[in-house]
């Protein structure tokens, strides 16, 4: 059985009143907190605990909590669908998951609603960047499609893990269906020989950031 | 090693597969008691890859409620990245096999 909204933000809370960018928090709804800085503004968090984010889920409760600034989704593998995203930035509002919480503490923003995850941005404006790349979809928190001109659309899965396993690549399939490239966000991040053959096996490549921009140009 | 719902859920989801056959190590923040931790990062070692994917099965509902950085690997991708060594993973539950 779900444990009830109200323990999941008492515990959420207590992790961001730990870390040390934040002075302290107080749980204001069963499903919000507000977070005290040093300095800066406070703001207020709205916490899920749900295996897929849509607007659905989102839409009604950051109604009934217009002053919500950053949305975190408790579970680690946690999705973010395309309409959850455009329901969390219709309303203002930045999200992610813990580590992202404590990432916008620790960026010391006035306003934390203009936080945005460093994976996503760095490989946003890569794709603005590319010369061979028209415009781009976010389907998901974690996939892309990449159109080119002239060329065959992508479908990209950032993945940002350090071993890069083939568990992870046919959970991704599961989770995202049929995909081009595995882009291998973290600079450090190496795939097992597993994965790799995994990846073979569905016709899927295994990019390094540096790998994948000179995909975009072939064919 | 600290007394967290999150951790406690964790272990009886562990005990609940009664898997004897693959073994759980923990790893980074939680275990290295650092003040603040943003998730719980599992290491879970088995021997084939059909195991693996039942590993993430299992591990599903206590996955969704939690920060769980669940990292599933067959024996021979434990060998070949010596994780266990370089993370200095915790063993939670050994293998029996």
């Amino acid at each position: 059985m779900p444990r009830p909204p109200q323990e999941t933000t008492a515990w959420v809370a207590g992790r961001i009143a730990e870390a040390t960018d934040a002075t302290g928090t107080k749980v204001t709804s069963p499903f919000t907190f507000r977070v005290n800085r040093k300095g800066l503004p406070s703001f207020e968090v709205l916490v899920l605990s749900v295996a897929k984010v849509t607007d659905e889920v989102l839409d009604p409760l950051l109604t009934d909590a217009p002053s919500t600034s950053f949305v975190v989704n408790v579970p680690k593998n946690g999705i973010w669908t395309e309409s959850g995203i455009a329901a969390a930035r219709s309303h203002d509002c930045a999200f992610g998951g813990i580590g992202e919480l404590m990432s916008a503490l620790h960026q010391k923003l006035d306003d934390v609603s203009a936080f945005v995850k460093k994976e996503n941005a760095f490989v946003e404006r890569g794709l603005d960047q590319h010369d061979n790349v028209s415009h781009f979809d976010q389907e998901y928190d974690r996939v892309y499609t990449v159109h080119r001109p002239g060329m065959k659309s992508l479908r990209v899965v950032l993945l940002n893990e350090y071993e890069l396993t083939a568990e992870h690549v046919r959970t991704a399939r599961t989770n995202y269906g049929s995909f081009d490239i595995v882009l291998m966000t973290n600079p450090n991040g190496t795939a097992t020989k597993d994965a790799l053959d995994t990846a073979k096996a569905m016709q899927i490549s295994i990019l390094s950031w540096r790998r994948f921009l000179g995909r975009l140009g072939s064919r | 090693m600290r007394d967290d719902p999150a951790y406690r859920a964790i272990l009886a989801a562990i005990q609940a597969g009664g898997q004897s056959h693959i073994a759980w190590y923990g790893f980074g923040s939680f275990f290295t008691e650092n003040a603040s931790f943003s998730d719980i990062d599992l290491l879970a070692v088995c021997a084939t890859v059909e195991q693996a994917s039942s590993i993430r099965t299992e591990m599903a509902t206590v996955c969704d409620n939690w920060p769980v950085h669940l990292l599933i690997m067959t024996e021979s991708e434990a060998t070949e990245t010596n994780f266990i060594q370089s993370q200095q993973c915790i063993p939670i539950l050994k293998s029996e096999s």
